[in-house]
């Protein structure tokens, strides 16, 4: 059944929250693991001890779980026979591990992948309940120093947190979610607990990274948190480059990207990548990632995607943005109809694609409304010449059902300046191409301040 | 009449009036004169009293382990009925050990581990641990947890939880660990039975989910406050049809809402929550299992032929697992399931299991909630048919 996974681990993130102490947590995990895989045995196993097991029964040789080799998909135990095995660190220092055997089916990904996740979720628990129980133990002690009690209390507490924010964004998580809420919930349950981070989810979008979906903090660039993702897929495992973290996430078996944390967050950075890998593999794939990016009729960016980018560069880089929208469009569309139209666009999608360069991203906003960001630009007339090259590879004829149908593009450019926003940009751009369509159809015009003036003073 | 050199499952019926004399009356017939390794007494409230205790274990020669439970109805080869049923298993090689936790005496984990210790006493081949539940108290998943931690993976649990013939005051159960006989209210009981032979379990429920899933928004226990972020109640009601003040009449809710369960999703299927209950004054639905925040629910609907046929299907299941003859089988039957199917479809039901083990006997009673552990099946069910079947 498609996400009983993310489902069950809802269950269990409520239930592992309950517990007061390690022993009960791992007796907790024992036996949610194992009845949620349909198991027969589970074991906690920290360094030469076994903390809690199931399946044989109250005093079991923790030899029998301590001594099994690394790597076994595939282990005896006696009065049962051969099981399938499936082993997961609860952390990355400490070696602690949870393991499940059961003697039908072999395990599937996904179930691993929902094991791994109760394990992170373990391994966090139990260091928080450790910390608590240290805590209890200096109490007893009366000698602490309040100093360091008021550090274990903080590390106690941002632990408590940072179980709060992953189940509330694991109760979100649903196949119903739309993926854009799901990505954006990650990221902002992150970003939540950082006091001065940027978060993102760097996903796959066929052969190249994009961010999808970003969490902003922190004055930091596009291009670092992708060669963050790009280094953590290359090694497919965590990174740290200075102050920038990734760790990969993965869809079923495939990496699909990576989670990224720029800033101070070693601690919670796998946890919320084992999160997202669990989030998308519930019920998406990187298709539907993909789908929820971009427009269904050309496969250009969509408007949100588009402006994700541009937010990302137009403090860096020289950058324009350029505005189009088709003359002639609507007289198509009613004329010979929507199948044409459509056809249409598609082609002026393809022509636009053409006629900019690799590093420069178009989108369709919807209609017949087109934008185009250029970055990096040399200068204004390396933007207007790229423009014209738009406007004159969309004014060739389209060859449609057997006939000819003509239209033409007007242009709005609007530079980038380190000071506006995205959105002010578009606007400014939107704004010009309206002049040029206005005054000379099939034409570019800049961005001029002088055109709200000259607006302002014509609706007086 | 009888071979000694064999292991036997005998049962015995009583509807006679007087709780004593019916419960006498049956043991009689259980046991024919033979001497027991271990009774098991299922009768209706109105018989579960002191009485009726003593008067079995007399009749059953006075110092025999025994174990049992008030029920919502009892059946056996001869039909359902309210009175008092006696099982009595015995014969070369079987051996028992039993256990009784008193309410509010430990968490319900710790009066699984103890129910289940049991088997601390039990050397032999075949093992299984019969549980009797109190079918009242919280979340009876964590007795069998406890349970299963002693148990593991080797030993199947099996068993189902008393009931009082839905009339919701709750329950009474019967033990003796040889010459003592104690009557305790809502009580946890354990049997571990042995046998050089092997044991059988079967499942069964035969209900399937319909129509699109809802989340569970908000949540505490088995109380559900929200689905889909709406008024759980409100949800429940226009989903299943029913009238919205449906919730002010808890009679008509509780028979309403019995018969249209909520299914969580699990790996191999669905987990049944029963909604008994409804709170119109905050709009909440209660089930008797915790249903936690976050999870996603269908409306579960029963088929009618699949549902009667579980029964049959659970007893046939059990045999299988034996790999020969039964001797006899016990079967454990959700009370609610009388409501959903009337006394026509439960008495089909009962023909149908007649039909699989005739001549073999068989003996239960009709539960609130019903304990299977073993591969595949996690615990506690519900809307269930759990069946031991012994060679």
């Amino acid at each position: 059944m498609p996400g009983w996974s993310s489902l069950q681990l809802t269950e269990f993130f409520s239930a592992i929250t309950r517990a007061g102490d390690v022993a009960a947590a791992t007796r907790i995990a024992v036996q949610r693991a194992a009845e949620a895989t349909d198991a027969e045995l589970a074991a906690v196993v920290c360094g030469d001890t076994v903390p809690a097991s199931v399946g044989l029964g109250r005093s079991p040789d923790v030899a029998l779980f301590t001594g099994l080799p690394a790597g076994d998909d595939i282990a005896d135990f006696p009065g049962l026979g051969p099981m399938h095995l499936t082993v997961h660190p609860l952390d990355r220092d400490t070696g602690d591990r949870i393991l499940v055997a059961r003697a039908g089916d072999a395990f599937e990904p996904e179930e691993r992948q929902m094991l791994q996740g109760m394990a992170r979720v373990l391994g966090l628990a139990l260091r928080g309940l450790r910390t608590l129980e240290t805590e209890r133990e200096l109490r007893r002690e009366r000698e602490r120093e309040a100093a360091s009690r008021l550090e274990l209390l903080e590390a106690l507490e941002r632990r408590e947190r940072l179980l709060e924010t992953l189940l509330r964004v694991q109760r979100m998580v649903n196949p119903r979610t739309p993926v854009d809420e799901t990505l954006d919930a990650i990221t902002d349950g992150a970003r939540s607990l950082l006091a001065e981070a940027t978060t993102a989810l760097v996903l796959r979008d066929g052969a190249t990274l994009t961010v999808a979906s970003m969490s902003r903090g922190t004055d930091v660039r596009v291009e670092v948190l992708v060669a963050a993702a790009t280094q953590s897929l290359a090694e497919k495992a965590p990174v740290a480059d200075g102050s920038v973290l990734a760790a990969p996430v993965k869809i079923g078996e495939d990496y699909a990207g990576a989670f990224v944390i720029a800033g101070d967050g070693q601690e919670i950075l796998e946890a919320f990548a084992e999160q997202a890998s669990l989030a998308l593999t519930g019920a998406h794939t990187l298709a539907a990632v993909h789908e929820a990016h971009h427009d269904s009729l050309t496969r250009l960016p969509n408007r949100k995607l588009f402006l994700n980018r541009v937010e990302q560069v137009v403090g860096a880089d020289p950058a324009a943005l350029l505005y189009l929208d088709l003359d002639l469009f609507k007289q198509v569309n009613d004329t010979l109809g929507h199948s044409v139209g459509d056809e249409l666009l598609r082609g002026v999608a393809d022509r636009i694609r053409g006629a900019i360069r690799d590093s420069d991203m178009a989108a369709r906003f919807g209609g017949d409304e087109f934008a185009v960001l250029l970055e990096p630009i040399t200068g204004t007339e390396q933007a207007v010449e790229i423009a014209q090259r738009v406007i004159d590879s969309i004014s060739q004829p389209f060859a449609i059902s057997g006939r000819m149908v003509r239209t033409r593009a007007s242009v709005g450019i609007a530079y980038s300046d380190g000071v506006r926003t995205a959105e002010e940009l578009l606007e400014d751009a939107d704004l010009a191409m309206y002049r040029a369509k206005r005054s000379r159809p099939g034409t570019c015009r800049a961005y001029d301040p002088r055109m709200r003036t000259d607006d302002l003073l014509r609706a007086s | 009449m009888h071979n000694v050199d064999e292991r036997w499952f005998g049962v015995g019926r009583s509807l006679l009036e007087d709780p004593a004399e019916a419960g006498a009356q049956a043991c009689r017939e259980a046991t024919a004169g033979r001497q027991p390794t271990l009774l098991l007494v299922f009768a209706a409230l109105r018989h579960s009293t002191p009485a009726m205790a003593e008067a079995v274990h007399a009749a059953a020669g006075g110092d025999v382990l025994m174990i049992g439970c008030s029920t919502a109805g009892e059946f056996t080869s001869d039909g359902r009925g309210s009175g008092v049923v006696v099982t009595a298993l015995g014969g070369p090689g079987f051996t028992a050990s039993v256990r009784a936790i008193e309410h509010d005496s430990m968490d319900l984990y710790e009066a699984g581990v103890t129910a289940a210790s049991s088997l601390d006493d039990i050397d032999a081949e075949h093992r299984v641990v019969l549980l009797l539940g109190d079918g009242r108290s919280g979340d009876q998943q964590e007795m069998v947890r406890g349970a299963y931690s002693v148990a593991g993976a080797g030993v199947p649990l099996v068993g189902a939880c008393a009931a009082d013939d839905l009339t919701q005051t709750g329950t009474v159960s019967f033990f003796s660990d040889g010459t003592t006989v104690r009557v305790l209210p809502n009580a946890v009981l354990g049997a571990a039975l042995g046998s050089p032979s092997p044991l059988g379990v079967g499942l069964a429920h035969g209900w399937h989910k319909i129509g699109e899933p809802m989340v569970v928004t908000r949540s505490e226990g088995g109380k559900i406050y929200e689905l889909d972020g709406e008024p759980a109640l409100d949800t429940y009601l226009r989903r299943t049809g029913g009238a919205p003040d449906l919730g002010d009449d808890p009679g008509a809710f509780l028979t309403f809402a019995a018969v249209r369960p909520l299914g969580l999703a699990r790996r191999t299927g669905e987990d049944i929550r029963i909604i008994f209950e409804a709170d119109p004054a905050v709009r909440s639905i209660s089930g008797l299992a915790d249903t936690p925040e976050g999870a996603m629910v269908w409306f579960m609907e029963g088929d009618r032929e699949n549902v009667v046929d579980a029964a049959a299907v659970a007893t046939r299941e059990a045999i299988g697992e034996l790999g020969g003859d039964a001797i006899g089988v016990l079967v454990f039957d959700c009370s609610v399931r009388l409501i959903a199917l009337g006394g026509d479809g439960v008495d089909l039901a009962g023909e149908r299991v007649r039909d699989v083990l005739k001549p073999v006997p068989y003996s239960g009673f009709f539960s609130n909630g019903e304990i299977v552990r073993r591969a595949n099946a996690k615990g506690m069910h519900h809307l269930s048919v759990a069946a031991l079947a012994v060679s």
